[in-house]
């Protein structure tokens, strides 16, 4: 079906300042309506998006943000309504920055890995110290180095952290519990992770081989791509109370921050479960609009064993982090000839972008027990909520936003508008969908081609001109996110962190 | 720690079998050997009737046992008996030969206070009233009609306030904190009555300020286990770990 | 006769494998006793190795005494000789000094030769070992012209770093660096060989690795050849010749006919040259001398009849034991001989050798304490080399080159000049391998599906959207 834009309007309409709905029917089969939050320079984007998408039709297999929103809208059991955040860009099935919960109480409702993501609870982590920017700028490099070399390898190698196939069963099962007793992480550490840094249904024992194998290597390492971790330095505090309480005095305090995830292992598991929910879509007649949503039961046995393997994905993320916070001490420690301890080296908080939880909300007046799926976002409660930590009752959970690479990260709390509005969720940083870096690209293939043709294989390039007639600037700034969290009360501004080093995997 | 200890005890007591709460035999005698071996709250003679394994009435000696023992467990399930009889006679054999579990620093400070002088004191005596009195009006703690309570208000003080600890972190901190601003925090409490309402503000911050407490204790706990459990090549302090 | 002294494990050959089968064993039974059997002084390890993604990994290769390894590894015994002799049946190998050991397990990572070409001429240098490659840095500086033979890795990488000076490249195929790269990525990367040196934006931070050839020994045995060239074998040699500039001429599909001293009929040039090459087209150069840098093949002990594969490596079933019980081999020297896994498959690298090194290791004692053997190594599931050339990154992922697929496959292209060159292998809709040069920070994304085996055929070329960070879309 293919509808002209002004048709596609239809179904939308301005919530406020900086949200919209999207009114059933958009596309068919919503069980609930869609909201996405945006605000001016946003907006622009993402109506953009559709309307290229209707002049084209759906060319390249990339769904506009709004229509994956739409779809997930009219997955069995879904409550609420379907939200997408600020930084919400076309992902596999759901799109990143896409939150939907699942009544746990109805038998149809499902759970669906492509609401969670293949690089399950990639996350980020904040490290404070008592440094100043003056006192590491001098030593900027050394310490970069310092970290680097510090990167741990992996498996029987005489890495710093050297893990054996026992270990990973282990850790898989325990989380930053395995840390903590491997002496790698401090206890204050599990004190300011989500779930304190363990997930308690993970069972490793529905985890493939190929998927142990595959993380095996990879345990204790940060990953390449959009994993890093940045040495930043405060640069603005707009809540001085909340920042206080997280350890945050004043302009120019050094900070760490740590992105990574579960890599290979939580693709594997991602994997494996599309595969058999597959399956098990057929077995129990489960239709959704893309294809890409494969789903299956909350109940059921493919549903079951993905949480618990998605769990132990969580726990293996978990521990990544942890171990590399290790890592980012000691080579901090050695630089500054002191200890961890002495360098206030505490972790501010720890959070996790692509996951499912239950939990419990308040829909249509009633409590609920929901499995709220939040990928490309984070969980961002408020003050007083029982699941975060004594330290952040008064101020509510500390949410990380890491820019993207080299660009500014933010410190947001939750708030309790977006425990009504939003399940407890936020942005989780720059939509980087579609970056205007590489559009501008001069790409020349003509000498290329000619020399690849006289192999006599078929040949096919990429051009930026399928999708987007004229490039916009399509990037989201990390900025205008969190100003839109902010300003639509999902979440409330605290700190600005500037980045003065980047460490990539 | 403690409960490795326990574990041994339980292997000394029956050598390796451990199902025997559920062996009423073996329960029995497993009661009377702690007893005869190590809890001794009875005189010998006095043990007659526990001792009777095979009697119809073992089961009222028991209760009245544990009545004996003060057991906070007497209505509990067994494994939580034995679990609890076991502590008490690990405790009773630390305390005999303390010196033998020297390389245990840490247990050592826990339970060294054995010969206290203190225990000695007549806590109800005139002359104890009037010091608590003193040392009450000296440290300016409001008096309870209990002395004791007043007692255990000055140790309050003494330990948040003036303990080692207490004065260096004094001393360290030039800032003495700063005093916390209510009417800028929400409390998340919907109370009407202005003065209702900061009595619970009041209390709501007091029960976050003890859940510090108790977190701050349970990752004490947690760097007590770790200092066994960890990899002995780490070494978190200096950040370093192998080689 | 001395009683012979018998250790858990022999281990000959000081390469990246050998090195890394001995690591492997000390990090399981630090207590065992170890024998190295060295060609050379100095040994090869792996020191850093710089994870890309899963298991692309960089290697930072370090030269080190012999003495300063047996240092770090105390239960190490270390001798610098060769293996002349192997008696299986009472488990003794005896040395080409005399010397008679004893051993429970065994593992040949002699690694390989280089292949020379037939001439014998005092003008052919053959760069394969951390020796020769010393020899051409002295050579080069009295020299204005140099022939080099071969199109492999590291001819291609030292055509590149040749400075100043005329350099002829005689290549077999129609393209350059064939044995890595399709003939897309061969032009791409021509475009920066000739002196043009367009010097790609210096390295992230770190991430440039060192090869730091401490000290090349030059008092060994001079028929004992050196330890085989690693990832950066040249980063520590200038190869700058005595001109002002360098000049590059291929000649595409031919080889070597001839080389003379004496100039032949057939030269059309005036002037005078040490030696003079002639090719099969019938052309002839003149040169100062000639570099052959042709591959390998594997260096087999020639002492037992083993079963050889038909590149003639010692071939080993999945936990790397020969046809021989309790003799292994890892590295060059061997050839696979299991059914491997459909996106890998055997080349005689570095980064093949060390993974292989380690899971022998980890095979030889889990069979030494009688355990199951291990779980073959993830690394086997997944082809992946990094390499350097021209100055750019070139990671190669799976099937890159549509080994396997028959032809029946299709070819997704990305090119912008002197930036990068991707190219996506497709088959069925689903990935099979990638060529990517110049920093993409793809890798990570593109290793990830072809492991996944995801469907991708909705994307179509849109995979390469340079308007699409894919690597997001797929998080």
């Amino acid at each position: 079906m293919v509808r002209t834009y002004d048709d596609e309007m239809k179904f939308l309409e301005r919530l406020s300042p900086c949200s919209w709905r999207i009114k059933k029917g958009f596309v068919p089969n919503m069980n609930v309506e869609g909201i996405f939050y945006v605000n001016n320079n946003l907006e622009d984007l993402m109506f953009d998006e559709l309307r290229n998408a209707c002049a084209q039709g759906l060319v390249g297999g990339f769904l506009p943000g709004m229509k994956q929103i739409a779809n997930v809208a009219a997955l069995p059991g879904i409550v609420g309504r379907s939200i997408g955040l600020p930084d919400v860009h076309s992902g596999y099935g759901f799109a990143i920055g896409n939150v939907a919960a699942f009544d746990m109480d109805d038998p149809n409702s499902i759970v669906s890995p492509g609401g969670v993501g293949f690089d399950i609870n990639c996350g980020v982590r904040l490290l404070r110290t008592n440094l100043t920017e003056k006192d590491v700028q001098p030593f900027k490099e050394q310490l970069t180095q310092s970290m680097f070399d510090h990167i741990p390898v992996g498996v029987g190698s005489k890495g710093v952290i050297p893990i054996t196939a026992q270990d990973l069963e282990e850790a898989l099962e325990m989380g930053v519990d395995w840390s903590l007793r491997e002496g790698y992480a401090w206890a204050e550490d599990k004190e300011h992770c989500e779930e304190f840094g363990r997930m308690l249904n993970a069972d490793p024992s529905k985890v493939s081989l190929r998927a142990k194998k595959r993380g095996l290597p990879q345990l204790g390492t940060l990953g390449a791509g959009n994993h890093y971790a940045e040495i930043q330095v405060v640069d603005e505090i707009y809540d001085k109370w909340a920042a206080n309480k997280m350890g945050i005095e004043h302009k120019g305090q050094v900070c760490i921050m740590i992105h990574s995830g579960s890599r290979g292992f939580g693709h594997q598991v991602a994997t494996d479960a599309l595969n058999s929910m597959d399956k098990a879509m057929k077995r129990d007649k489960i239709v959704t609009n893309d294809r890409q949503l494969a789903c299956a039961r909350i109940s059921s046995t493919e549903g079951q064993d993905y949480l618990k393997g998605m769990a132990a994905a969580a726990n293996f993320a978990w521990v990544n982090r942890a171990s590399m916070t290790f890592l980012c001490r000691q080579a901090f420690a050695k630089q500054f000839n002191s200890t961890p301890d002495d360098l206030d080296m505490h972790v501010i908080y720890d959070v996790s972008h692509n996951i499912a939880k239950v939990e419990q909300h308040t829909v249509d007046g009633k409590l609920k027990t929901l499995l709220v799926h939040r990928k490309g976002s984070t969980r961002a409660f408020p003050p007083h909520h029982p699941l975060i930590p004594v330290d952040y009752q008064l101020t509510g959970q500390p949410v990380l936003i890491g820019g993207t690479m080299g660009t500014c990260s933010y410190i947001l709390t939750g708030t309790e508008q977006g425990m009504v509005e939003t399940f407890g969720s936020t942005c989780h940083g720059a939509g980087r969908a579609l970056s205007r870096a590489k559009s501008r690209r001069n790409l020349d293939y003509t000498e290329v081609l000619e020399r690849l043709k006289e192999q006599g294989i078929s040949i096919r390039v990429a051009s930026p001109k399928l999708v987007m007639e004229e490039a916009p600037e399509s990037y989201k700034n990390v900025t205008d996110v969190v100003d839109t969290c902010h300003a639509a009360g999902i979440s409330k501004k605290t700190v600005k962190l500037r980045p003065i080093a980047v460490i990539k995997g | 720690m403690l409960t490795s200890n326990k574990k041994e005890a339980i292997k000394v007591v029956k050598s390796g079998d451990t199902v025997f709460v559920h062996n009423e035999k073996q329960f029995r005698s497993t009661i009377v050997w702690l007893e005869d071996q190590k809890v001794r709250r009875y005189k010998i003679e006095d043990r007659e009737s526990l001792r009777n394994t095979t009697a119809e009435q073992w089961n009222q000696a028991f209760e009245q046992y544990l009545k004996d023992l003060d057991c906070p467990f007497a209505n509990g399930s067994r494994p939580e008996i034995v679990d609890w009889l076991l502590g008490l006679a690990v405790q009773f054999e630390f305390n005999e030969k303390p010196e033998s579990y020297a390389s245990s620093p840490k247990i050592q400070q826990q339970t060294s206070q054995q010969s206290n002088p203190l225990d000695n004191l007549d806590f109800e005596s005139e002359d104890f009233q009037v010091g608590v009195v003193e040392l009450a009006n000296l440290l300016q703690v409001p008096r309870h009609p209990d002395h004791l309570m007043t007692l255990e208000g000055i140790c309050n003080v003494i330990q948040e306030k003036l303990s080692q600890d207490a004065l260096k972190e004094a001393l360290k901190t030039k800032n003495p904190g700063n005093p916390v601003q209510f009417e800028n925090i929400s409390f998340g409490l919907d109370i009407k009555s202005p003065n209702v309402s900061s009595a619970a503000n009041v209390l709501r911050y007091l029960f976050i300020h003890d859940l510090r407490d108790l977190q701050t204790k349970i990752n004490e706990c947690l760097v007590c286990v770790q200092a066994l459990t960890a990899n002995p090549k780490t070494d978190t302090k200096l950040g370093k770990v192998g080689f | 006769m001395d009683e012979i002294k018998v250790f858990d494990f022999v281990v000959v050959g000081g390469g990246i494998a050998g090195i890394s089968t001995i690591e492997q064993i000390c990090l399981r039974l630090p207590q065992s006793s170890v024998l190295l059997l060295s060609a050379s002084a100095f040994v090869r390890v792996a020191t850093t190795r710089l994870k890309l993604t899963t298991h692309i990994e960089e290697l930072q290769i370090q030269e080190e005494a012999v003495n300063d390894f047996h240092k770090r590894y105390p239960n190490v015994t270390a001798v610098i000789t060769k293996l002349d002799k192997i008696y299986p049946e009472s488990h003794i190998i005896k040395s080409s000094l005399g010397e008679t050991f004893g051993y429970r397990k065994i593992c040949i990572c002699s690694g390989s030769v280089p292949k020379v070409v037939d001439f014998d001429s005092p003008f052919i240098i053959g760069l394969r070992d951390t020796d020769s490659a010393a020899d051409l840095k002295l050579k080069l500086s009295k020299s204005k012209r140099v022939c080099v033979l071969g199109n492999g890795g590291i001819a291609t990488e030292l055509i590149y770093e040749l400075k100043n000076i005329d350099v002829i490249w005689v290549i077999r195929d129609k393209y350059i660096a064939s044995a890595f790269v399709d003939s897309g990525a061969a032009e791409f990367l021509m475009h920066c060989a000739d002196g043009t040196d367009k010097n790609p934006t210096p390295n992230q931070h770190a991430k440039m690795l060192r090869y730091t050839t401490a000290h090349v020994s030059s008092d060994v045995e001079k028929d004992i050849p050196g330890c085989a060239l690693g990832p950066n074998w040249h980063s520590s040699l200038e190869l700058t010749g005595a001109l002002e500039k360098k000049n590059v001429t291929i000649e595409y599909q031919t080889f070597i006919k001839d080389v003379s001293v004496t100039k032949p009929a057939t030269y059309q040039g005036t002037e005078e040259w040490p030696a003079y090459v002639t090719l099969n087209n019938g052309k002839v150069f003149g040169c100062d001398f000639i570099v052959s840098a042709t591959g390998v093949s594997p260096s087999i002990p020639d002492i037992e009849p083993f079963a050889v594969g038909k590149d003639g490596g010692i071939l080993v079933t999945q936990s790397m034991e020969s046809s021989i019980q309790d003799i292994y081999a890892a590295g060059d020297v061997c050839t696979v001989n299991w059914d491997v896994a459909f996106h890998w498959f055997q080349m005689r690298l570095w980064s093949q050798a060390r993974p292989m090194g380690a899971y022998a290791g980890l095979c030889m004692t889990a069979s030494f304490l009688k355990e199951e053997p291990p779980l073959l190594d993830f690394s086997f599931e997944l082809f992946t080399h990094v390499t350097r050339f021209f100055g750019f990154r070139v990671v190669l992922l799976g099937l890159f080159n549509g080994q396997k697929l028959e032809g029946k496959y299709e070819a997704l292209v990305r090119v912008t000049k002197g930036v990068e060159y991707l190219k996506l292998v497709v088959k069925d809709g689903k990935l099979h391998g990638a060529v990517l040069i110049g920093d993409t920070e793809m890798e990570e994304t593109f290793e990830n599906l072809i492991l996944n085996q995801l469907d991708i055929s909705r994307y179509g070329e849109n995979l390469l959207n340079p308007d699409i960070d894919i690597d997001d879309y797929f998080d």
